[in-house]
């Protein structure tokens, strides 16, 4: 019988889990919000500082441009519709005129 | 032309349709070369818009119909939930601003939208109307160009901010861009 050594997984940091420890200059009060936003959370201040800047950078204008994924995800989300469906979703509701005046 | 590295733009409902697929190859070569370099911005009232007009034509069509307007309508969806987001939200600014402009322009400034049997009606065109001042405000408030193919609706907005600039502090002008202009 073969014998093989059994190895042991290596242990793999998953790359969004990997963290760096920084000094960072901040305003009192928005440290205290942000440690009362973690507390309120039950999270570490680290974690919930992580997630508020996330949420931040995804809102935020003028970062990478996604790509010409989205161009090939509106062309599917066109393409094929009617004229009266491509109305409703540019906005324009139109309604049957004559159930309209009954 | 417009040349596309002089986005970031945001597109009015009207423009993102017009523009998916673009009618000819010298607009298409323009929305690829600009979703290169930027994201498609787009406020979230547009896609209110689109995802009102998804749902309504879902449920006005047929059970095997509904099945390709509901893999549109995901489609959409996927397209709007890309990270960094290209939606620019409503934010308490946009909200002051879209009043203000509610408040002195009220009626909307071309009469509903019909064809030969269909028709909008008065308190779908008056939602409409505001809806393009929340998109203009967005633009506005981001210091962006709004491109469009809308122009009897956004004109009005950008000649009052013209007229009467001290009602509008630190805000514009609205600059806007004909959807048609991007590549001629």
């Amino acid at each position: 019988m073969l014998k093989t050594a059994s190895r042991r997984p290596a242990k793999r940091v998953p790359v969004q889990g990997r963290t760096r420890r920084t000094t960072w200059t901040l305003p009192q009060e928005v440290l205290r919000d942000v440690e009362r936003f973690a507390s309120n959370r039950h999270q570490t201040v680290s974690s919930a500082a992580a997630y508020l800047l996330q949420q931040a950078l995804r809102q935020q204008p003028g970062g990478e441009a996604p790509g010409t994924d989205v161009l090939e995800m509106l062309r599917k989300s066109f393409a094929g519709l009617t004229e009266e469906e491509r109305m409703l979703v540019d906005g324009i509701i139109l309604e049957d005129r004559a159930a309209d005046s009954k | 032309m417009i040349d596309p590295a002089a986005g970031p733009f945001v597109f009015d409902t009207s423009a993102e349709s017009y523009l998916s697929p673009a009618p000819s190859h010298a607009e298409a070569e323009w929305f690829l070369r600009y979703a290169a370099l930027f994201p498609v911005y787009v406020g979230v009232i547009s896609v209110l818009e689109r995802a009102q007009g998804y749902f309504l034509a879902r449920d006005r069509c047929t059970a095997p119909r509904r099945v390709e307007i509901e893999r549109h309508m995901m489609a959409y969806v996927q397209s709007v939930r890309v990270s960094p987001s290209r939606v620019l939200d409503l934010t308490t600014p946009i909200g002051l601003l879209s009043a203000q402009m509610m408040s002195m322009l009220p009626a909307a400034p071309s009469p509903p939208a019909h064809s030969h049997r269909l028709a909008e009606s008065r308190q779908d065109r008056l939602s409409r109307w505001r809806f393009d001042i929340m998109i203009a405000a967005t633009a506005l408030v981001h210091h962006m160009p709004l491109i469009h193919n809308n122009p009897q609706d956004f004109e009005p907005m950008r000649a009052l901010i013209e007229t009467v600039p001290e009602r509008f502090p630190g805000i514009g002008p609205l600059h806007l861009i004909s959807v048609k202009r991007l590549a001629a």
